[in-house]
C-alpha cells in the first residue's frame, strides 16, 4: 500500500503555509498522520500478536511499563528500551534505526561503537534477545584497541560477518575508536567558530565564553563536550535546540541531523512540522536571520552542493534587497519559542525546555 | 481533569485516566456516593475555531448514538460541550465530553493474553454482523473494524466503537483518512471502496486472528517485524489467506470467504454471513433435544416445534423435569454469556388459561438497553405488567430474590405519547410512585420497578443507567417468556 500522506508532501505543505493559522490548520488536518509513540507501539504490539506477558518476557521490560506505553502516551526513557523492543519484535538494523531516531530521538546504530556493533551484528542475524548483545559487548569490551575505521567500511564489514568468532576478531582487529562522528564534530566546531568570531580581531571566542555571551544554557556546553571528547551524540531534540541556538535555519538543521545519523527535520512529527513551517516564515519575514545562517553554513559547509546552495541564497537576498518585517526578532530560537508555546505547547515541552 | 467542573452531569466524578490519545482522553467515571457500575468519560479536544472539525466529531457521536439503538455500539449516556480557556483567558479549545458505558476492549483483552473459545468467537461474529446489518439500514460503513474498536459488555455482548472514520455508502463521507492497514480490505487500500464489504473483510481478519491464537493471517509467534509487514503487504496486494485451524467447518469457511481478496467472492452482505453463522434449530432432527433446550430457555415445546412434529404430552412430561434440572444446574450454553447473577424463576398462568408466563429475575445492573437485548437474545423480552395480578406475581418473585430495583419492558424514548410496552401491548395499567413519571433531567425514558419503605413496589421513570444508584446484587431486570400451555 502506498503511503497516502508521504512525508515529502507534508513538508511541502508546511513550507508553503503562509502564517501561523495556516500551520495550525495543517496540524489539525493531518492529526492522524503524525508520528505518535502510543499509536506506534500499539500497532507493533497488536500486529505481532504478542501479549504483554510474552513481550515482557522477550524484552525484559515490565508489563506495567508496556501497559503505560499503550494507554497513557508515556514513552521509553532511554535508548536501551528502544533497543530491547527492536530485539523483541525481530527488527532489522534499518528498522531499529527508524525506531531509535523517529520515536526516541536517538542516533541510529553506529557501526564504530562497540555496543552498537554488537547490536547490529545480532539484529542482522535475527537475534531476539537484547541480553545477547550485552553479553557480546562484554566480550568485546575486554579488547580495548581503538583503531579507527571509516563508518561505511565498518558497516560493510559487519554485514559480511557470519559468526560470533568472526565478529570478535573484527572488533579485535579494528577496535572501536574513542569518540566518533568526526564530520558532526567538525561541523559543530566550525559553527561555534563562526558564532564566536570577533569581527575586530578575527579570533574565535572559547566555547564557554561564547555560550555565556549568547546566554546559551550550560547543558549544551556539556553536550558539546561529550560529543567532542567521547563521541556521544545528543538526543534529537537537544541537537535541534542547539542548532537553533547557533542560528541554524532549515538547511543547517537538516545538515546537522544527517551528520548525527538522524533523519532530516521530519514533517510527520508535529513539532518538527511546526518548526519547518515557522522557520520558512521566519526566513521570509526576517531574511537577515536567513542570511546570517547561510553565511555561517557556507563557512562550515564541506559539500560543494551545500556551499552552492548557500551562495545562491546569499546572492538572491542581496539582489532582491529583501527587507525585514517591522516586528523585532532577536533570534530564530526566540521566535520559535513563542510559536511552539502557542501552537504545540504539550508536544514541544522538551524542546521548549532547551530553547 | 482539574479544568472540568465537578460533578459532571450533576453527580459523576472523573477518576483515573484510562487512556490518553492525541486528541482524546478517557477517564473512569464514578458516583462518589455509591459503588455502582462505573462509566467512562471520553474527552475529545478540538482546537478553538475549528468549526468543521467540531461538526465532524458531533456527527460521529450522532452516528454512534443511532448505532447504539440496536445495542451494537458503545452507548453514549450523556454528552456536553465545554469551551476551555487558555492561561491568558482566551478560548483555547472546545472539549466534547461523552459519558459512555465502560466495556472491555478486545485489543486490550488480547494484549492481556485472553484466549477465546470458538463459541465465543462465533458469538462475537454474530453480534458484530447484527450491528453491520443495522448499519446497512442506515447506509453506513464503519471502515475501521479492528480489535481496538471492538468491545465486550458485562453481559457478553460484543459492540463496535469509534465511528470517527465511518462513511455513508451513498458516497457522502465525513472523514478523510480511514482504516488500519492490517485489517484493511485490498480494494480499500487501493482506493476503490466496495462499501459494506470492506467491513466484512476487516471482520473476517479479526475472526481469523482470534482463531489463530491472536496472530494475524500468514504470521505466527516467531514472525519477525519484516515478515509481519510483508504478510500485510501481500494481503493488500490480493494474496489469499490459508484456511485457519478451527473445529467448526462452517466458521472456518465463513472466515475464509469473508477474507477473500476479491470482494465479488465475499459474502454480499452482513445479513448473508449472519445467516451462515446463525445456528440452525435442530428441532426437526432431534425433537427431544429441542424440547429440553426450549424448556430450559423458557419456551413451551409446542411453541418451538412445528405442529406436525409436536411431542406427545408424555414426552413433554418426561423432558420437563430433566430440563428443570438442566436449567438449575450446569447450563453451559447460558454460562457462556449470561451475567453472573442470582436468578429467581417462576412460571405463572395468566388470565388466559392457554398462555403461560415465565418470569426470571436477573440481578445484574445492566443498562436498560443491555437488559432488553439480554432477554431478546434468549427468545424473551423484558417483563410487561398489564394487570394487578401480573404485578403481584412479579413483585412476589422480586421479594423472594431480594431485589430492590429492576427494569421492566417499557420506555418512551422514541414516542410522543408516553410509555409503550416492548411487546406492543396497550399501556393501560400503571403503578407509578408519587410524582412519577417526572422525566427528571430530560433523559428518564425507561421503566423501573423499585421498592421503598413508604410506598412498597412502585414504578419510576429512569435513565438508561439508573440501576447504578442501587446496591449491586439487589438490582437487575425481569425477563419474560410466554407461550401456549402444553
Amino acid at each position: 500500500m502506498t503511503d497516502p500522506f508521504p512525508t515529502v508532501r507534508l513538508r511541502d505543505e508546511a513550507e508553503r503555509s503562509e502564517d501561523l493559522d495556516d500551520l495550525s490548520a495543517l496540524l489539525a488536518r493531518y492529526e492522524q498522520v503524525y508520528t505518535n509513540w502510543r499509536r506506534e507501539f500499539s500497532r507493533l504490539l497488536d500486529e505481532s500478536g504478542l501479549s504483554y506477558a510474552k513481550l515482557s518476557e522477550r524484552s525484559g521490560l515490565s508489563r506495567n511499563t508496556l501497559r503505560r506505553w499503550c494507554h497513557s502516551g508515556a514513552a521509553p526513557r532511554c535508548r536501551s528500551e528502544y533497543l530491547r523492543l527492536a530485539f523483541a519484535f525481530g527488527m532489522t538494523p534499518a528498522e531499529t534505526d527508524a525506531l531509535l531516531t523517529r520515536y526516541g530521538g536517538y542516533p541510529g546504530l553506529y557501526p564504530r561503537d562497540r555496543f552498537d556493533a554488537a547490536c547490529l551484528f545480532l539484529l542482522q542475524k535475527g537475534g531476539s534477545r537484547y541480553e545477547d548483545a550485552e553479553a557480546l559487548y562484554a566480550l568485546c569490551a575486554q579488547d580495548d584497541q581503538p583503531i579507527a575505521e571509516k563508518t561505511t567500511c565498518a558497516a560493510a564489514k559487519l554485514r559480511a560477518i557470519a559468526t560470533q568468532d568472526e565478529f570478535l576478531a573484527f572488533v579485535r582487529q579494528s577496535g572501536a575508536p574513542a569518540g566518533g562522528h568526526a564530520d558532526l564534530r567538525a561541523f559543530l566546531e566550525s559553527q561555534l567558530r563562526s558564532c564566536g568570531l570577533d569581527p575586530v580581531t578575527g579570533t574565535s571566542l572559547p566555547v564557554h565564553a561564547l555560550f555565556c555571551m549568547e546566554h546559551i544554557p550550560s547543558r549544551f556546553e556539556k553536550d558539546i563536550s561529550l560529543l567532542l571528547t567521547r563521541g556521544i551524540v545528543p538526543r534529537r531534540e537537544r541537537l535541534i535546540a542547539l542548532g537553533l541556538r547557533l542560528g541554524l535555519m532549515t538547511d543547517g538543521l537538516d545538515r546537522l541531523l544527517s551528520l548525527a545519523d538522524m533523519e532530516p527535520l521530519c514533517a510527520k512529527n508535529r513539532v518538527e512540522c511546526m518548526l519547518i513551517g515557522a522557520l520558512q516564515q521566519l526566513e521570509l519575514l526576517h531574511p537577515e536571520l536567513a542570511l546570517d545562517s547561510a553565511a555561517k553554513l557556507l563557512n562550515a559547509a564541506t559539500s560543494p552542493a551545500l556551499s552552492d546552495q548557500c551562495r545562491a541564497l546569499l546572492s538572491t537576498c542581496a539582489a532582491r534587497e529583501y527587507r525585514s518585517a517591522p516586528d523585532e526578532v532577536d533570534s530564530a530560537a526566540g521566535y520559535l519559542r513563542g510559536v511552539l508555546a502557542d501552537l504545540v505547547p504539550e508536544e514541544a515541552d522538551e524542546l521548549l525546555g532547551f530553547l | 481533569m482539574e479544568h472540568i467542573p465537578e460533578p459532571l452531569w450533576g453527580r459523576w466524578y472523573p477518576g483515573e485516566q484510562l487512556y490518553a490519545g492525541e486528541s482524546a482522553e478517557v477517564y473512569a467515571l464514578t458516583l462518589r456516593e455509591g459503588s455502582g457500575r462505573a462509566c467512562v468519560l471520553k474527552c475529545i479536544r478540538v482546537p478553538y475555531g475549528r468549526a468543521d472539525e467540531l461538526a465532524r466529531v458531533w456527527e460521529s457521536v450522532r452516528v454512534q448514538e443511532r448505532m447504539a439503538d440496536c445495542g451494537g455500539a458503545v452507548a453514549i449516556l450523556d454528552e456536553c460541550q465545554l469551551e476551555m480557556p487558555a492561561a491568558d483567558g482566551r478560548p483555547a479549545c472546545t472539549e466534547v465530553l461523552l459519558r459512555m458505558e465502560r466495556l472491555d476492549c478486545l485489543a486490550e483483552l488480547l494484549r492481556e493474553g485472553a484466549q477465546f473459545s470458538e463459541e465465543e468467537i462465533q458469538r462475537l461474529a454474530r453480534d458484530l454482523l447484527e450491528t453491520l446489518v443495522f448499519a446497512r439500514r442506515l447506509n453506513l460503513v464503519h471502515r475501521d473494524i479492528k480489535p481496538a474498536n471492538i468491545y465486550r459488555s458485562p453481559s457478553g455482548r460484543w459492540k463496535l466503537g469509534d465511528f470517527g472514520v465511518c462513511a455513508h455508502t451513498d458516497g457522502q463521507s465525513f472523514a478523510s483518512a480511514a482504516g488500519t492497514a492490517a485489517y484493511m480490505a485490498p480494494e480499500a487500500a487501493a482506493g476503490k471502496s466496495s462499501g459494506a464489504q470492506e467491513d466484512l473483510y476487516s471482520l473476517g481478519i479479526v475472526l481469523y486472528q482470534l482463531l489463530n491464537g491472536g496472530f494475524l493471517p500468514l504470521t505466527g509467534s516467531d514472525s519477525t517485524y519484516a515478515e509481519i509487514q510483508n504478510s500485510i503487504a501481500a494481503r493488500l496486494r490480493g494474496v489469499r489467506v490459508p484456511p485457519v485451524c478451527c473445529r467448526s467447518r462452517q466458521l472456518r469457511r465463513a472466515v475464509l470467504r469473508a477474507c477473500d481478496p476479491n470482494p465479488a467472492r465475499r459474502y454480499q452482505s452482513a445479513a448473508q454471513m449472519l445467516t451462515v453463522l446463525t445456528p440452525r434449530k435442530r428441532s426437526v432432527l432431534l425433537p427431544a433435544c429441542a424440547c429440553l433446550l426450549a424448556l430450559a430457555a423458557g419456551f413451551t415445546a409446542s411453541r418451538l416445534l412445528p405442529s406436525s412434529r409436536r411431542l406427545s404430552p408424555d414426552a413433554v412430561s418426561t423432558a420437563a423435569p430433566i430440563a428443570a434440572v438442566h436449567t438449575a444446574g450446569s447450563d453451559t450454553s447460558a454460562s457462556l454469556s449470561a451475567p453472573a447473577a442470582v436468578t429467581e424463576r417462576t412460571e405463572v398462568s395468566s388470565g388466559d388459561a392457554d398462555v403461560v408466563h415465565r418470569y426470571e429475575v436477573i440481578l445484574q445492573p445492566l443498562s436498560w438497553l443491555d437488559a432488553k437485548l439480554w432477554c431478546e437474545s434468549r427468545g424473551g423480552h423484558l417483563a410487561t405488567i398489564t394487570s394487578a395480578e401480573e404485578s403481584s406475581q412479579v413483585t412476589e418473585l422480586l421479594a423472594s430474590a431480594g431485589a430492590q430495583a429492576v427494569w421492566l419492558g417499557a420506555d418512551n424514548r422514541n414516542t410522543a405519547n408516553g410509555f409503550t410496552w416492548v411487546t406492543g401491548e396497550p399501556f393501560v395499567y400503571a403503578e407509578w410512585g408519587k410524582g412519577e413519571p417526572n422525566n427528571d433531567g430530560g433523559t428518564e425514558y425507561y421503566l423501573m420497578l423499585t421498592h421503598s419503605q413508604d410506598e412498597g413496589w412502585v414504578w419510576n421513570d429512569s435513565r438508561d443507567d439508573g440501576l447504578v444508584l442501587f446496591q449491586t446484587g439487589a438490582s437487575g431486570f425481569v425477563c419474560e417468556w410466554e407461550g401456549d400451555a402444553p
